[in-house]
Formats: structure tokens, C-alpha cells, sequence
């Protein structure tokens, strides 16, 4: 496949221009898959479970051939997955999600996490992993409940494209809320730019973990904040609290971004410590590579 | 400290600029969303301190390079004892460059005139367009240029046969200096500072006085002094030149006496004293020669030579009137015994003017003035006599003996026209003329009634010269220094020297000639007398006043510096130097201090 035909190693806003959330991560995936070297369908060995319709992409050795013959349409065959995985997508929709430091040339934090989450959902659900989806604020805005079934991942695409979040951000309530939905043990994939009190967060996903869970953080960081830009001063200000300060980006930016890297060092350690998984996500970073770590933690749960 | 470019003072404003810019920046600044500003509150909180330190540094900086160029532009001097201090505030400087005939002495090898323009040259390269320059040399005039137009000049100029007087000299040079109006007035005397040079007080004000050692020690010198003849007028016995050596006190010298180039005479004579060289008769008969007079090589060449003029003629023959006065009779025997008349038809003294060369004495009978005058005007004579002369003092006179000869009855002598030909006057009224070239009238008788010239020594010495030179052409046997005034003679056109001939204007006022030696006279092709140029002697005498000497002359506040000292700070304000080299030193020193704390606070973008 060419680079042209791998839409998952594409700039994430020239991707975002082919379309919606679901066209997005349909063509994301299936540009990721096509590079794996393994099959992801590793669930399929199992009991059959039911029947769905063939999406293109699934492998032709699990069409049912008896089902074409019979009723000239296209069905694979599903089966239960061995591990019976589920896994919960959170993210984070507070209103520091919904800001790009380049509006014209980059998705805002929200736009990407919602096509990462609706393409980390499809490569679940093609692993017959049960996926649901929690979005939140400073409250719980969206949820629905972990499903394997066919039209899960279109409900949750649904779902991402109807919430509307811009409230301020409180993570330990609509943890905690999670941690009551899962009541199975699962992965739970927590996607957010972790702009809130980060001793309260971790608290929230260490009892994720204390119950069994297996956790992996994204944290989503776009570029702007990263490395400061901006004029020669300017009143930066939080669009969740109005909060402000005066600065001079040219004048703090190498230590401002010894402070961003000293932060990310810090959730990283911390994740680390309580067992978690973390990710740094830049929001001009490819989505295939952000799949690849996914299905790299995803493998290590077997 | 003072500036030289106090205008750009105006532009010190500008150092407000930095701190305004500040202050404007300050304002309230454009607002950006940004979500992560906990990141950003850390930051600044973390580096508060610095920051702000760093942005007062910067501002100090700023306003530090602005206040630097700006005083630096307006080139500020400061009062600085540091080598090379050389800057000076706006100076009138009068250079009194002493190339007189003394100083062509070899010092130690070295023509003190190359030691003086060695040490001159530095003042002068020190010179700035704000100065202004006049030079003086041995002539003591004056002369305002250009400092490159005076280093062409001293380098060029040579020693001139004259002698600089440096009180007047430097009394000239500080009231040109004086009267230029600039902060800075100074007076350099380059001079070998020669004691004898130093005959009158000098009047300085207020301007700085320095006078300049050439360095080593002035060497021993002998010069011929002042060479003279006896008599202008030398007869078939020969004559006499007296000679006085100058120099060194107590040296001795040899003097050679040569009658054209043929040594005639010589003679051991010390410095001061005097000798007398005998000069016979040439063998080439009568005539106007010159004389010279030689002393060895020594370390002033210019003052071993000396030449006079000499005419060897035969004496007068005089005849006598019986009215002519026993003073007359007496003094006329006088003279013929001692060889300087003799007897004979050529020349009269006589109350009606005779066939050849007469001395005219008036008659004392004053009817008989009319028959004289008749006489006179026969012979185209433009004086006549008149009565009604009032007595008076003689005055001075080209007729040696009779200045200060008190006149007690006389007649006018009053002329048609301007003719000229007074050779002495009575309070300004012409009392002896030469009416013609053979005609000499006398205003009173040769009478003890008339005047006390028969009773003076002078009487004699007057009569031999009416007779023997007056009566015979010979108008003047003159003396002078090289470049000083001389009054010529109202019928001399032209002087001469070993072939070379210069016309000059009848009774003109005559400056010497520079070159020293014997000079004649000329009436159209005749010789008619002489003017011998000689060096002043006391430029033989090298010895260098001391300071208590110079302080005298020259004021209690000379400074009197080695040419070592005068080169390192020719200036009196040279303590001063100019800042602007140090004050851009720093503004420099200050933008690249700015530049890395810019940068530092800027950091690099990653």
C-alpha cells in the first residue's frame, strides 16, 4: 500500500478533510490493519457466535459461503473472543479539548480524540471486543454501555458526534462514574489533554486499576501548547476558568517547554507507577501510530 | 570635562527611548485562548525573579548604549594623565621658530636648526582643524597658516644671517595669539634659547609660555664680530681695518685680512678684544675694493667671514680763499700733515663757488648773499641762500662730527624744487647740502661767531670727509645687519656685489640684504659708495641663558621643557584626552551585553 492508500500515516487535519468521524476512522483503520504483519482477528478462532454482514477488509476465510449460497449476500462469521475483553473509551470533552493552536492547519484536541476514539473503537469491535464509550466533562455527558454487537460502533460514532461537552473539567466524578459501569474487568482507554489536578485524577484511576482494570492514557497535546507561540505578549488565558496570565512567549518558551516536558514526565511516571499505560499524543501525530501503541497495550492483555 | 561637539548633547533624550518603549509595552496586551495555562503560570512563577531581573538589565542596557553614543558624538575631553593624551581644546598657538645665524651650530654633530625642527614637528602634526597656527621665524614676523603649510615651511627654511630678539618675538606671537579669541593661547619658542638673544622683556598676558631646550650643549664658537675700516676713504699709505672678534669669552683667533683674493694682512686677536690688520696700497691703483676678513672654520661657519668696502684714493688738493678763518687754515694743515690733503687746484674753499670742486662758505657780509646766489644760479644750482636762519642744534648727519653742533648764526638754505642733497640740518632746515657733485654749500661760516664746529673734535674728520669723499662722489660708507633698514643716498640707483647688480630707488629705504658682505653703491655707472652688511656679533656668543634668565625675560611662568618632554605633550590642556574612543568602547561592550541577555530571554524556539 502507498502512502497515498494509508490514511492513518497522513497528517490527522488533511485526513479530517476526506470526512466525517465514521469515514475518517473507517479509512484509518483499514489503512492500519492493512500494514499490520497479524492478523487482528486472533478472537476468531473461537465459538461462533452470530453472523454480520461483511464490511470490506474481513478476511474472506470467514465468509460464510453457505450464507452467500443461500441468500446471494455477504456474512462472516462471528465469534466469541476467547478472553472476552471489554473495553471502555473515556474522553475527556471539557472545553480545553475544543482548541487548536493552529485552527486553520490543525484539528482542535477534540476533533482528533474523536476520530482516534471512533477508530480505537472499530479496531476493538473488529476484535470482538466489547467497546463502549463514556464522554465527560465536569459531568457525565455521554455513555454507552460496552457492547460487541454489530451497529455498536456506529451507535458510538453516533454518540461522539451528538455530544456536546465545553463544560470545565472534573475527571475523578466521571471516573468514578466508569469505574461503576465496569463492573467486568476490561481496558478502559482514557483519552484527554489532563488539564485537571493530577494527584485527584490518578486517584480516580488507581481504583481503576485496584479493581482490576487494565488502564492506558492518551494524553492529547496539541503542538501550540507544547512549545508556546504566540505574539511578543499577550494575556494567555484559560477558556475554562477565564483565568489569565501576561507573558512573553519568545522570552519563557525553552523554559516553558522544560515545564510541559517536566509534566508529561511526571503523569508518565505516575501512570507508570500505578501500572497504567501512557501515551503523549501530539495532535498532528498520525493516527496509525497512535493505533499501533493501542494494539501493542491491547496485545499485552492477550 | 568640556565637548568638542556640544550640539549633539540635544539628542540625550533619547535615552528615554528604552525605558518609553518599556512603558508602552506594558500596556494592556492582546488576550489568547489557551488551555493549558497552568503550564504557563508555573513557568512565569518558577522564573519570576529572573525575568525580572533580567528586563531591568536590559533596560539599563538599552538606555546605557544611547547615553553612550550620544556623549560620544558629542566627543567629550577629559582631563587624563595617561601616554598618548593628546587632544586639546581649541588653541591659538604662535610657533617662534628661531632659525637665526646661531642656530647653524653643529651640537654634538647635529645642525641645532634639524634638533629644533625635530622637536616642532609633533606640535605641529598635533594640530586639529579647531587650532589656528602662526609661525615666527628669525625675521619675528608673525606669519598665520595652515599647520601642513608650516611643516612645509620649517622643513625648507634655512639659517637666515639675522638675529632673532626673543622678548620682542615672543611679545609679537603672544598678542596675535591673544587677540584670536580661542579658550587655548600659547606661545612656543624653538629656539637654542642663546643669552645674548635676549636683550628686552616680553610682554605675554595670558598666553602660555614654553620654551624648548634643542638639548646638548652649545660648543665653543669665535666669529669675526665686527669688522670696520679705520677710514672708508684709504690713501696712498694704506689704511687700517679694526677687527673685534665674538664667541666664547677668552677663545683666540687668527684673522686673515685679504684684499681681493690676496691675503694682505693677519693678526692673533681674543674674543672681545680688538686688533687693527694694516691694508697697503694695491697694486692695481686707485679704486673701490673690497676687504674680507677671515677667521678658521669652526662650528658656526656663517660669522668667520666679514667683508668692508675700501677706497683707495689719492688725497684731495685744496686751495684755500683768505677769508676761509684761521679754524679753517689751521684744520686744513692739520690734515695736510697728516697725509689727507695736499696741496692744489682741485678743490676750493671758497665764498663763491670755483672751477672745479668748491666748499662754499657763506659771506659775512650779508649784503654779499645777492652776488652769491647770482653765482649759484649760473651754475644751474636749484639752492640759494636766504636770510633769516634761526639757531638750532645740528642734527643727525651724514657728515661724521657735526651731529649735536650748536649753530649759533646762520643763513637758510633754501632750495627750488626737491633737489635732495641735505647732509646735515639745524632743527630740520637744511644747513650743509650738496648742491651738485662738486658743490657742497654750508649755511654758516667755519667760525666759533657762527657755530661751535671749529671747537669740536669732530671739526677736523668733518672737513676731510667734505673734502676728500663729500667732493669727490663718494656719497656714503654704510653699515647695517642683514635685513634691517637702510636709508640709501637720493642718488644711488642701483647696489652691487661680485658682478651681480640691483636697481634700487634713489633715497629709498633699503631692506639689508640677508646675504652678509660688501655691498657698493652705484650713481648710473659710477661707484659711489658702500654699504657693508655684517652679522649682528652677538650671535657669535652661543651660550644658552639659563632659567632664571629665561624667567626674566620671558615671564616667572615659562616653562622651560627638554625636546624629550615637549614631544610627549606639546599642549598646555594635553592632560586632556578624548573620551569618545572608551564611551564607544562601552556602548559596544553594552550592546553585546543586551544581545546575549536578548538572547538568553528569548531562549531557542524548539
Amino acid at each position: 500500500m502507498s502512502a497515498l492508500t494509508r490514511p492513518d500515516l497522513l497528517d490527522p487535519h488533511l485526513v479530517a478533510q476526506l470526512g466525517g468521524i465514521e469515514l475518517v476512522a473507517r479509512g484509518v483503520v483499514e489503512g492500519f490493519l492493512a500494514g499490520l504483519h497479524r492478523s487482528p482477528y486472533r478472537g476468531f478462532s473461537v465459538e461462533f457466535a452470530e453472523h454480520r454482514p461483511y464490511q470490506p477488509g474481513d478476511e474472506l476465510r470467514y465468509l460464510d459461503w453457505k450464507m452467500l449460497a443461500r441468500s446471494d449476500r455477504l456474512f462472516v462469521k462471528q465469534y466469541e473472543e476467547e478472553t472476552n475483553l471489554r473495553a471502555m473509551l473515556v474522553l475527556d470533552v471539557s472545553k480545553s479539548m475544543d482548541w487548536s493552536g493552529d485552527p486553520g492547519g490543525r484539528l482542535t484536541k477534540r476533533a482528533y480524540a474523536d476520530r482516534l476514539v471512533a477508530a480505537l473503537g472499530l479496531v476493538l469491535l473488529r476484535q470482538r471486543d466489547a467497546t463502549g464509550l463514556i464522554a465527560f466533562d465536569d459531568v457525565v455527558r455521554a455513555m454507552l454501555p460496552a457492547r460487541a454487537r454489530s451497529g455498536q460502533w456506529g451507535e458510538l460514532v453516533r454518540r461522539l458526534s451528538a455530544v456536546f461537552g465545553g463544560g470545565g473539567t472534573a475527571a475523578e466524578p466521571a471516573l468514578r462514574r466508569v469505574t461503576d459501569l465496569l463492573r467486568r474487568r476490561g481496558l478502559v482507554v482514557f483519552v484527554s489533554d489532563l488539564l485537571f489536578d493530577r494527584d485527584l485524577a490518578l486517584l480516580a484511576l488507581r481504583y481503576l486499576r485496584h479493581r482490576g482494570h487494565q488502564v492506558l492514557v492518551f494524553h492529547l497535546m496539541d503542538p501550540g501548547e507544547h512549545a508556546l507561540d504566540g505574539p511578543a505578549e499577550a494575556r494567555f488565558e484559560d477558556p475554562e476558568t477565564g483565568v489569565g496570565v501576561v507573558a512573553r512567549p519568545r522570552e519563557l518558551q525553552r523554559v516553558y517547554v522544560e515545564t510541559v516536558r517536566r509534566e508529561v514526565r511526571a503523569w508518565e511516571l505516575a501512570c507508570r507507577r500505578a501500572g497504567m499505560a501512557y501515551h503523549h499524543v501530539l495532535t498532528d501525530t498520525p493516527f496509525g501510530h497512535v493505533l499501533r501503541r493501542a494494539v501493542a497495550a491491547r496485545a499485552r492483555l492477550g | 570635562m568640556g565637548f568638542l561637539q556640544p550640539l549633539a548633547l540635544l539628542a540625550l533624550p533619547a535615552a528615554g527611548i528604552p525605558l518609553l518603549l518599556h512603558l508602552w509595552r506594558r500596556r494592556t496586551p492582546p488576550r489568547v485562548p489557551f488551555p493549558a495555562i497552568r503550564y504557563i503560570a508555573r513557568t512565569t512563577e518558577e522564573h519570576r525573579r529572573r525575568l525580572r531581573l533580567q528586563h531591568l538589565l536590559l533596560l539599563i542596557l538599552r538606555t546605557l548604549v544611547v547615553l553612550a553614543v550620544v556623549l560620544a558624538v558629542a566627543r567629550p575631553v577629559v582631563r587624563a594623565r595617561w601616554a598618548g593624551a593628546t587632544t586639546h581644546e581649541p588653541t591659538a598657538l604662535a610657533v617662534v621658530f628661531d632659525n637665526s645665524l646661531s642656530s647653524g651650530a653643529i651640537r654634538d654633530g647635529t645642525p641645532t636648526i634639524d634638533l629644533l625642527k625635530r622637536a616642532i614637528r609633533g606640535t605641529l602634526g598635533a594640530l586639529t582643524a579647531d587650532d589656528r597656527l602662526w609661525l615666527v621665524l628669525a625675521d619675528g614676523v608673525p606669519r598665520s597658516m595652515a599647520p601642513g603649510a608650516a611643516v612645509a615651511v620649517v622643513d625648507s627654511v634655512g639659517v637666515w644671517a639675522l638675529r632673532l630678539e626673543l622678548g620682542g618675538a615672543v611679545t609679537q606671537a603672544a598678542r596675535v595669539v591673544t587677540d584670536a579669541g580661542l579658550p587655548g593661547r600659547e606661545v612656543h619658542l624653538i629656539s637654542d634659547l642663546q643669552r645674548t638673544a635676549l636683550a628686552t622683556e616680553a610682554i605675554t598676558g595670558a598666553a602660555r609660555i614654553v620654551a624648548v631646550e634643542p638639548g646638548g650643549a652649545p660648543p665653543p664658537n669665535v666669529g669675526v664680530g665686527v669688522v670696520a675700516p679705520r677710514d672708508a676713504l684709504v690713501g696712498p699709505a694704506g689704511g687700517t681695518v679694526v677687527a673685534s672678534p665674538a664667541g666664547t669669552p677668552g677663545r683666540e683667533t687668527t684673522l686673515t685680512l685679504s684684499l681681493g683674493e690676496r691675503p694682505v694682512a693677519r693678526a692673533a686677536v681674543r674674543v672681545n678684544e680688538s686688533a687693527e690688520l694694516a691694508v697697503p696700497m694695491p697694486d692695481d691703483g686707485w679704486g673701490w675694493w673690497l676687504a674680507r676678513l677671515n677667521a678658521p672654520p669652526d662650528e658656526v661657519l656663517a660669522d668667520n667671514e666679514a667683508e668692508v668696502a675700501l677706497r683707495f684714493a689719492p688725497p684731495a688738493r685744496v686751495a684755500l680763499e683768505p677769508t676761509v678763518g684761521q679754524f679753517v687754515e689751521q684744520a686744513i694743515a692739520v690734515l695736510r700733515d697728516g697725509g689727507r690733503l695736499a696741496e692744489g687746484n682741485d678743490t676750493h674753499i671758497a665764498e663763491l663757488p670755483a672751477q672745479g670742486s668748491t666748499l662754499l662758505l657763506p659771506p659775512d657780509d650779508p649784503s654779499r648773499i645777492g652776488a652769491v646766489n647770482r653765482a649759484l644760479a649760473a651754475r644751474g644750482v636749484l639752492w640759494r641762500y636766504e636770510a633769516g636762519g634761526v639757531a638750532g642744534l645740528v642734527g643727525r648727519s651724514s657728515v661724521p662730527g657735526v651731529e649735536g653742533t650748536a649753530v649759533r648764526r646762520r643763513y637758510q638754505l633754501v632750495p627750488s624744487g626737491a633737489p635732495g642733497g641735505v647732509l646735515a640740518a639745524v632743527d630740520g632746515a637744511p644747513w650743509v647740502v650738496r648742491a651738485s657733485e662738486n658743490l657742497v654749500l654750508l649755511g654758516s661760516r667755519l667760525d666759533e661767531s657762527w657755530s661751535d664746529l671749529p671747537l669740536r673734535p669732530g671739526f677736523v674728520p668733518a672737513l676731510d670727509h667734505l673734502l676728500n669723499r663729500t667732493l669727490r662722489g663718494d656719497l656714503a660708507a654704510l653699515e647695517a645687519a642683514p635685513g634691517t633698514a637702510v636709508r640709501l643716498p637720493d642718488r644711488v640707483t642701483a647696489i652691487a656685489r661680485r658682478g651681480a647688480r640691483r636697481p634700487v630707488e634713489p633715497g629709498s629705504v633699503l631692506a639689508a640684504p640677508l646675504d652678509p658682505g660688501g655691498y657698493f653703491l652705484l650713481a648710473g655707472g659710477d661707484t659711489v659708495g658702500s654699504l657693508s652688511v655684517q652679522i649682528d656679533p652677538r650671535e657669535s656668543a652661543l651660550e644658552q641663558a639659563t632659567r632664571a634668565e629665561l624667567a626674566g625675560a620671558l615671564g616667572g611662568d615659562v616653562e622651560v621643557v627638554d625636546a624629550d618632554r615637549y614631544a610627549s605633550g606639546p599642549f598646555g590642556v594635553a592632560t586632556r584626552a578624548e573620551a569618545a574612543g572608551p564611551l564607544l568602547i562601552i556602548a559596544l561592550l553594552a550592546v553585546l551585553c543586551e544581545t546575549m541577555i536578548a538572547w538568553r530571554l528569548r531562549g531557542t524556539a524548539e
